[in-house]
This record gives structure tokens, sequence and C-alpha cells, in this order.
């Protein structure tokens, strides 16, 4: 990937993955950071990006993958503010301070992809063929990981009620 | 804002307004869904705030410099790959051809439709047979700016408004639409409007004019126009 491209990719791109960085970090130099070390991982990694995925999937894909990897730095296992709505109904704030140590609990020991796709669900709302682009896994595996995900939170959210 | 099941990932969104494929299905789903774009117009105000603050040159130096020093060969290898790519499909699109100017009715707007099907780009044969996952993309040329909207219609009077260029496109000779189109898994034939006008259309108008249209005749809309195009896309 020459200068020009790299500025042009940036131009069309910047904003969604700067907008991602920020959600998955936190709005702070952090994320400002991961915007960069993102399109570095793209430029290196240019002959990785292949012609039936467009740049923004691939991008989307760079900035979990990184983000993820940022976040295990930290003791981190993905936003507990993106799942903790699982966990409650959003009520009271004692509730969703509950919820968000249920949501730590509930994201232990799953894997680097499972974390990746429960992103890919929650954050940016994506449809299930969408994931399974995204992940590699086959649709059938994706529904039984977010099913087993999902059977969790529910268990969990249950059992905070009671 | 809620996102219910049916509606667009920020993923799709993004690819809109990045200017890359959006399926028929999609965009007659952001027609008609007020979620969707209540998110869609979150994400563009975000977008522009973004231009009017990015520094691409001095964000290209920062994230080069961070590059380490490799030889000249070893950078050519890496992204050979990518950039034969790149010249293929450049090649693909820009090949010389006559323009399709029997397809408009008026002047001075002439267009072809392209459509890539798996690892093959083609340009639109009326007797072939498109399916699902074939994308399609829009070269114009045109003597004077002028405003495009592009109308799908499916047997049966269902319209959507594919594209309305944001404001009107400049002179041109060969040039790209920033957009394309994947077709969805239907297999009822459908039919593109291209409608060329000077000033901003109406687009209710349009629509309206769309639903009446009969799709298995190459007639242009009853609506003012400098120039319309159509193309049927038999399944």
């Amino acid at each position: 990937m020459d200068r020009a491209e790299l500025e042009a990719l940036y131009t069309k791109s910047g904003a969604a993955v700067e907008r991602r960085c920020r959600a998955l970090l936190g709005d702070g130099e952090e994320a400002r950071d991961m915007v960069q070390e993102v399109f570095l991982r793209a430029v290196r990694h240019a002959d990785e990006f292949r012609g039936e995925a467009s740049p923004t999937t691939w991008l989307y894909r760079i900035t979990t993958n990184l983000c993820l990897n940022r976040l295990r730095d930290r003791k981190a296992l993905v936003p507990i503010d993106l799942v903790a709505p699982l966990l409650t109904d959003g009520g009271s704030v004692e509730g969703r301070t509950a919820a968000k140590e249920k949501a730590a609990e509930l994201m232990e020991g799953l894997d680097d992809r499972t974390r990746a796709a429960i992103i890919y669900r929650y954050l940016d709302g994506m449809t299930q063929d969408e994931i399974a682009v995204l992940t590699g896994w086959s649709r059938k595996t994706l529904g039984k990981k977010l099913g087993s995900f999902e059977a969790r939170a529910l268990a969990l959210a249950e059992g905070e009620k009671r | 804002m809620t996102r219910g099941p049916e509606c667009l990932s920020d993923l799709v969104l993004d690819e809109k307004l990045a200017g890359g494929a959006v399926t028929v299905a999609q965009v007659a789903h952001l027609d008609g869904c007020e979620n969707c774009r209540a998110r869609l117009a979150e994400l563009e105000r975000d977008r522009e705030a973004f231009q009017k603050r990015a520094r691409p040159a001095a964000f290209a130096d920062a994230v080069l410099a961070q590059r380490p020093p490799r030889r000249r060969w070893a950078i050519w290898v890496a992204i050979a790959p990518a950039a034969l790519g790149a010249m293929a499909v450049v090649a693909m699109w820009m090949r010389p051809r006559p323009l399709d100017g029997e397809r408009v009715k008026g002047a001075p707007v002439a267009v072809e439709l392209w459509v890539r099907s798996g690892d093959k780009t083609e340009r639109y044969a009326e007797d072939h047979h498109y399916k699902g996952g074939d994308a399609l993309q829009l070269i114009y040329s045109a003597r004077a700016p002028s405003h495009l909207t592009v109308i799908d219609v499916e047997q049966g009077g269902k319209a959507a408004l594919l594209y309305r260029s944001d404001g009107a496109l400049p002179a041109a000779n060969r040039r790209r639409i920033d957009q394309s189109w994947v077709l969805d898994a239907g297999t009822n034939p459908e039919r593109l409007y291209l409608v060329f006008t000077d000033g901003a259309p109406d687009e209710n108008s349009l629509l309206d004019a769309a639903k009446r249209a009969d799709v298995a005749r190459p007639d242009p809309l009853a609506v003012p126009a400098t120039a319309q195009a159509t193309f049927l896309i038999a399944r």
C-alpha cells in the first residue's frame, strides 16, 4: 500500500475505525493511538487483503483483533458496558453495578474468536451471516457459540433478579 | 434508538457511507426503517466531523514513520498481490469500449452497467440471467453536470431508491459512480431506472412513476428528466 492509498483509505474509513476504537477502548489517547496501529497493520499486511472482502470488512477485523489484544493487556475481556445491558433491565444504579460484575464473570474463559463475535453482535449489530464471514466460523458453529453465551447471560440475569 | 432484529448493522451502514456494495434488499430496508435511517444519519455526522478534522497527509506521515525499513524488493513482494489485483480490477473497469448511448433516451449522457460475478467482471447483457451476490456498477459519461437517481423496481411494482447523487455529478468521461449494489437471492426480474435531471429530483414523484411502470417493457418513466436509461435484470 503506498502513501496515496493509505491517505485515501484513512479518509474513507478512518471515521469508522476511530468510532470503534473509542467504543472498545474508551474515548482517550489509547483509542487515538489504536487508530494509527490499525492503519499501520493495514499497510504492513496489505497482501492479506483478499479481493472478495471490502476494505471496510477488513478494517473491522483488524480493529477488533487489535483492540481485543489491548483489552487483554489491560486484564479486561470486552468492554463490560457492551454486555451489561443483557444482564439488567436498565433500572437502578446498584443493579447496573451488579450487572457489570456479572458481566465480568460472563466473559471469563471465552476465547478470542468468541469475544470478537460478541463485539460484532452487540457493538456493531451484525447478523450471524456477517459475523460468520468475519470470524471464519460456520453459521452453525457461530449459532451455538452465541446461543451458549446468551443462555449463560440469561441465567446470570435471572440469578440477579432473585 | 432501538435496533430491531431486521435492522442493518453498522458494518453495512459504514460500507454504504464508504461507497461500497450494498444489496438491493438492504437499500429497501433502509428506505422503510426509521431506526436505520437515524443510525445512518448519526454515522454520517460522525464521518463528516471526522473528515473536517482529519489530516490525511500528517496521519500517513505518522503511520509510515512507524513502518520498519525493508528492502525494496521485499516491499514489492509484500504489496504485489494486492497491487496486481487492484490493477486487474481497474483494467476491467477501464477497458475502452464504445459508450452505451443507445440505452439513453436524451442527450448528452451515456451509461454503462458492469456486473461482477464471482471473480469475473463483465458488461451487462440483457439476455444474461443474474444471481444473488452479483454486484452491479454503473459508469456514466456526461457533457454537463447532472443529478442522477437510480430506482429499482421488482415485478409487482415494489420500488426502492437505490442511489441519489449528492448534488450534481460532474461532467465526466466514463466515471464510476461511488456506489455499487449486490443483488439479493430473489428470482423475480427487476428493472433499474436511471434518471438524469438538471436540478435535484422529486424522489416521491420518481418512486410513484416507477411503481406504475411495467418491468417487462423498457419504457422511460413518465417524469421530467434530461435523460433516462433502463436495464432489465433477468434472474
